[in-house]
C-alpha cells in the first residue's frame, strides 16, 4: 500500500480531494432540496402553511419592539409565543409551526443552548494544544511526515 | 458536536491503551480533525455569507461530507500519504481511528431535529442516540483534562525512574 513515488501521492491527494468536492456539492443540493425548510416557506408561503420546521442551534435577536427572531445566515425567523425572558445573543433549537398569513413560527418546543459559549471556548483550548504540541511530535523528513520516535530517527 | 477538548482528552486517555506512546498524538489528531475540517471552515463562511450576499452555498455547506465516515476515509487517506512511506499505513489507521472515535462520541449526543448522516450518500436517513445533550461535555471536559494530566505525570515519571534506573547499571 504505501505510496512511493510523489507523482502517486500527488494523484492520490487530488483524487480524495476531488471526491470531496463532490460530496461536498451533493449535500449542499440535498440541503437545497429539503421540502420543509425555512427557504421553502419563503419561497412559496401557502405550500408550507401548517408546516412543521425545525431550526436547530440559531442565534436570538430582537430587534427594538418587534418579537424576538431567529438568525444564521438566511433571513431572519420572526418567532410567535417566544418565552418572555428569550435574551439577544443566545442559542436555541426551535420547533415550530409555519403560519403564511404573519410569515412567522409559531414555537411549539424551544430548547435553550445555556453552555455554548463554555463548548466553544472547550473547543479553541482544544485547539490551541493541539496546535502548540504539533512540534513536539511531527517531523517533516526528505520522505515526507514522520512521527517523533518512529522510523527516521 | 462535543468540544475539542473533550473529543482529545478521550483519544488521548483510550491511545495510551490501544496504541504506542509516540502514535498517540496522530489518534488525538485524527480525533480533532473532522470538527478541524468541517466545523471550523463552516463556522468561518458563515460568518463570511453575512457579509458577502452572494456567496456560493457550497462554501458555506460544502465542508459536512467531512464529518461523515465516508468523508473521514477519504481525508484520511488524503493526509496518510503526505507520512513517510514506511509510517503511511500506521497513520492511515490511526488517523481514520481517531475520526470514527471522534464520530462514536458526537453520536451519544442529542440535537433537536437533527443526527448524522452515517451512510451519506447512499442514504439521507440521520441517527443519534440521544443520550447527552449536545453541551452536556462541558461538564465532563475538565474531569478527562484532570485525567490526562494526572497519566500523563505518570508516564513522566515512568520515563525519569526508567532513565535512573539505565544511568545505575
Amino acid at each position: 500500500m504505501p505510496v512511493r513515488s510523489p507523482v502517486a501521492r500527488v494523484a492520490v491527494v487530488v483524487l480524495c480531494l476531488g471526491l470531496l468536492a463532490g460530496l461536498g456539492r451533493h449535500y449542499c443540493a440535498l440541503v437545497q432540496d429539503l421540502p420543509t425548510s425555512w427557504r421553502r416557506a419563503l419561497a412559496d408561503p401557502q405550500a408550507l402553511d401548517g408546516e412543521t420546521l425545525v431550526f436547530t442551534l440559531h442565534r436570538v435577536h430582537r430587534p427594538a419592539g418587534e418579537a424576538p427572531q431567529l438568525f444564521r445566515v438566511e433571513h431572519p425567523v420572526p418567532l410567535l409565543g417566544a418565552p418572555e425572558d428569550l435574551r439577544a445573543g443566545e442559542t436555541v433549537s426551535v420547533r415550530g409551526r409555519f403560519d403564511a398569513a404573519s410569515g412567522a413560527v409559531e414555537v411549539l418546543e424551544l430548547q435553550r443552548h445555556p453552555r455554548r459559549r463554555a463548548k466553544g471556548l472547550f473547543s479553541l483550548l482544544g485547539l490551541v494544544a493541539w496546535a502548540l504540541s504539533l512540534p513536539l511530535w511531527l517531523r517533516l523528513r526528505p520522505g515526507g511526515l514522520g512521527l517523533r520516535g518512529v522510523g527516521g530517527g | 458536536m462535543a468540544d475539542l477538548l473533550t473529543h482529545g482528552a478521550v483519544a488521548w486517555l483510550l491511545g495510551t491503551a490501544l496504541v504506542r506512546r509516540e502514535e498517540r498524538p496522530l489518534l488525538v489528531t485524527g480525533t480533532l480533525l473532522p470538527d478541524l475540517l468541517s466545523r471550523v471552515p463552516g463556522i468561518l463562511a458563515t460568518g463570511l455569507a453575512m457579509r458577502w450576499e452572494g456567496m456560493p452555498e457550497v462554501l458555506r455547506l460544502g465542508w459536512e461530507p467531512l464529518h461523515m465516515p465516508v468523508g473521514m476515509v477519504l481525508a484520511s487517506a488524503a493526509l496518510a500519504v503526505c507520512f513517510e512511506p514506511g509510517t503511511q499505513r500506521r497513520a492511515l489507521g490511526l488517523l481514520l481511528g481517531g475520526m470514527l472515535l471522534h464520530l462514536a462520541v458526537d453520536l451519544l449526543q442529542a440535537h433537536m431535529g437533527a443526527g448524522y448522516l452515517l451512510a451519506f450518500p447512499l442514504s439521507h436517513a440521520h441517527w443519534e442516540l440521544g443520550l447527552v445533550g449536545s453541551e452536556d461535555s462541558v461538564l465532563l471536559a475538565p474531569v478527562l483534562l484532570g485525567l490526562v494530566v494526572l497519566q500523563a505525570l505518570r508516564e513522566r515519571r515512568g520515563a525519569r525512574q526508567g532513565e535512573s534506573l539505565s544511568s545505575e547499571d
